[in-house]
């Protein structure tokens, strides 16, 4: 047990650790506030959905039964904006001047045939549509969001998209099943489509919850390989290893080592997973942990099984922590075949970068029907690949670990 | 003499050769995954178009201050930052001013799937390898910087004064073996590439007229200076190894600079990961002159490397911003490497 607290020590020098509280630093203010501040923004008034969705969480909680839906009302409150666009129309000269004084005129105004125009009218017709855009966005406002939500155009958009999930959800599953042909894609639309897409998942969540935890699992495994390499080969650099293996208690220092190295990637991992997600947490995440992730948002589905948004952000850490804990895995091994630290980092470089490539192409985007390991590779026929993944990669990894450690015991010292 | 052996030890290190043929054979899966997933020609060839967009000139009455408009929107930028992209395309219209008086350079504008060639050639292959060619390039001039310390030797030869200069021969070899590791990936990955697809291109004609637009975008491609598609290839490889040799010298200066092997290495990372993660911080406006400085820096130019030559989009305020890059960090690098060398010579070795 002393050897094996060395041994940690050893790891977590506190030179390595200021390294890595500066890489952690860079990471935060470069790329991870922006996206907190961002699903902040997004959260009230900017989203395809705007205010409206958290509403419905709030009001009627993680699931919109039948009556609630017609509680709330959506075709009334498009009704009121419609009519609240027909006054602001009629009363704006760049519309009047067109001959346009209600919304249902304008949207005929934008649905003209383009194709029959020549280029001089065509050029014109998107200045004026251009313009009348602007004006109904309240483009002035683009970087204040809140002001740009008292436009009852851009409210209309929003409340537009909500009946589109939640009214015309059978529609839009039809539309789906008729073009997906992947198994698992089709059987969680079937789901959907039997639960009547009642699930009020925000439509914004998913996307930064993963967006972000590829970010903190990238930066987690290059920073637990950061972390652990400098031991990995200093006994063999520092030729004490001829003296380590004359004793059997010595000869059992690879199994200690692995055993401390693979405690500090899951210790490292579970720390920075905690750090960045408090930090996410701080947002109104946190009420959304009960609400289930499979639902169709907007024409797209949010997840393809099963599992609430708490059980997603816990399997999002699972894998990260069980990359980590590979990656470490494989640095052990290769630095067991190098005789000093540049030797090591030569071999290590290329492992981190493998594993951002796999993390970017394989587990980014998790449980999404649009993520390449589940898509293009197995065609959409495995549930849930990227957690099957990340085991076998941990299995394989502890098992290659365990055997050179192993051997080690036996073996001659040249 | 004593550079010779250096370089034997860097070229003979298995270590190097294995990392300079593993770039070699990412490349080639990444040509081979492509090759798979480009369209078949009769898809995406647009014959009735290429055939019309011959005579079209596509410069004449082009309005560079449409692009700078369409970035101020895109960003939605005003005030000075506004007025420098602005600025910046007024100087531009005189090229396209030029290139449009230019009779003799034929506009092969919108030529079908030249695109997918111009992206998967300038937009990708050629950002990988620079990036490979980069890392090899650091990592053995760390090799070559940390020896004598890694085999300790060191204070045997600091011993004597020939001795303490050794790290210069040693620079100069990191700096061949670079170069020749460089030549070898770049040759090897293009030659699979031209064994791979068929890049059947005017190479005579200017690279505006034979390249469709600007990767990922849809303005043309303006670059500021006249050049036919193999200049431009040329002129694209010789920044590529620009780079690489000033990741060279950025290791050497963290190698020799720092005591501890690995404190270098973390360090050259550190500052490497400071450039890319920096130029993506929200702090930094479009427009700003810190924002283009900034983005000058060797991991914004990777990132960014199908720009080359060209106006660099809004991020950058000045032309020939990967020549200034190049050369300004280079320089940098050279001081610190420079700087390093020095320091050791005068060190106590304990």
């Amino acid at each position: 047990m002393r050897l094996f607290l060395y041994e940690l020590k050893k790891i977590w020098s506190w030179r390595v650790l200021a390294l890595l509280a500066a890489f952690a630093a860079l990471v935060w203010f470069s790329i991870l506030r922006g996206d907190v501040q961002t699903y902040k923004t997004l959260s009230h008034y900017a989203s395809s959905f705007g205010p409206y969705q958290r509403e419905m969480f709030d009001k009627y909680g993680p699931t919109l039964e039948s009556e609630e839906l017609a509680d709330y009302d959506i075709s009334g409150k498009i009704a009121a904006l419609e009519g609240e666009l027909d006054d602001w129309i009629a009363s704006d000269p760049l519309f009047t001047g067109n001959g346009i004084s209600t919304y249902a005129e304008y949207e005929d105004f934008r649905s003209q045939d383009r194709d029959s125009m020549d280029k001089e009218e065509y050029e014109k017709f998107s200045e004026i549509t251009m313009q009348m855009d602007r004006k109904l966005w309240l483009d002035e406002y683009w970087n204040d969001p809140k002001k740009q939500f008292t436009s009852p155009y851009v409210r209309l958009g929003m409340l537009s998209n909500l009946n589109d999930t939640y009214t015309e959800y059978e529609r839009n599953i039809g539309h789906y099943l008729e073009y997906e042909n992947q198994p698992v894609a089709v059987e969680a639309a079937r789901q959907i489509l039997a639960k009547h897409n009642n699930s009020l998942v925000p439509y914004n969540l998913k996307g930064t919850a993963s967006g972000y935890s590829t970010v903190v699992g990238v930066f987690v495994i290059l920073a637990t390989l950061l972390l652990v390499s400098p031991s990995l080969t200093r006994d063999r650099a520092r030729h004490i290893h001829p003296l380590q293996y004359s004793s059997t208690v010595g000869r059992r220092i690879l199994l200690i080592q692995w055993a401390a190295v693979t405690v500090s990637a899951c210790v490292f991992s579970l720390v920075a997973i905690g750090a960045s997600a408090t930090a996410l947490l701080t947002t109104d995440m946190s009420a959304y942990f009960g609400v289930s992730m499979l639902s169709m948002n907007y024409g797209s589905i949010q997840s393809l099984y099963e599992i609430t948004f708490g059980q997603y952000l816990l399997l999002l850490a699972v894998m990260i922590v069980l990359l980590s804990m590979t990656a470490a895995c494989f640095a052990f091994v290769l630095a067991k075949f190098s005789t000093n630290i540049i030797g090591a980092v030569l071999k290590i470089v290329p492992l981190g970068l493998a594993f951002w490539v796999l993390y970017l192409s394989a587990i980014s985007e998790p449980f999404d029907p649009r993520n390449a390991l589940f898509r293009s590779i197995l065609h959409g026929r495995v549930v849930m690949p990227e957690l099957i993944l990340c085991v076998v990669l941990a299995a394989a990894g502890l098992l290659a670990a365990v055997i050179v450690a192993a051997r080690e015991r036996k073996a001659d010292i040249l | 003499m004593i550079f010779f052996y250096e370089l034997k030890k860097l070229v003979l290190s298995p270590l190097i050769l294995s990392l300079a043929a593993l770039c070699v054979l990412v490349n080639l899966t990444f040509l081979l995954v492509e090759r798979d997933g480009l369209e078949p020609m009769g898809q995406t060839a647009r014959p009735a178009d290429a055939v019309a967009a011959r005579t079209v000139p596509i410069f004449e009455g082009y309005r560079t201050a449409d692009i700078a408009e369409s970035y101020i929107r895109w960003y939605r930028l005003d005030g000075t930052n506004a007025q420098r992209i602005r600025n910046k395309y007024d100087k531009l219209q005189p090229v396209v001013d030029r290139k449009a008086a230019v009779g003799e350079k034929p506009p092969v504008y919108f030529s079908g799937r030249m695109s997918d060639f111009q992206v998967l050639l300038f937009g990708k292959l050629l950002k990988f390898i620079s990036q490979e060619i980069g890392l090899l390039a650091l990592l053995a001039a760390l090799l070559a910087a940390a020896y004598e310390q890694m085999r300790g030797t060191e204070p045997v030869i600091y011993a004597s004064k020939t001795g303490r200069r050794v790290q210069l021969p040693k620079l100069y070899a990191s700096l061949t073996v670079s170069a020749l590791l460089s030549v070898f990936v770049i040759g090897a990955s293009l030659l699979i590439f031209f064994a791979l697809f068929n890049f059947s291109v005017p190479w005579q004609a200017d690279v505006s007229s034979v390249f469709d637009h600007a990767l990922g975008e849809t303005k043309p491609f303006i670059t500021w200076h006249d050049l036919t598609v193999a200049e431009y290839l040329w002129a694209t490889i010789g920044i590529g190894i620009g780079l690489a040799l000033g990741c060279c010298l950025l290791g050497f200066a963290a190698g020799t600079g720092l005591r501890s092997a690995y404190g270098a290495f973390g360090a050259a990372v550190f500052v490497l990961a400071a450039f890319d993660l920096i130029a993506r911080a929200p702090f930094l406006p479009v427009g700003s002159i810190f924002k283009s400085a900034w983005g000058l820096n060797p991991m914004w130019l990777w990132r960014n490397s199908g720009t080359w030559f060209t106006d660099g989009r809004a991020d950058m305020l000045w032309a020939n911003f990967e020549t200034l890059g190049l050369c300004a960090y280079s320089a940098a690098f050279a001081a610190a490497a420079w700087g390093a060398y020095h320091l050791l010579r005068r060190r106590e070795i304990h």
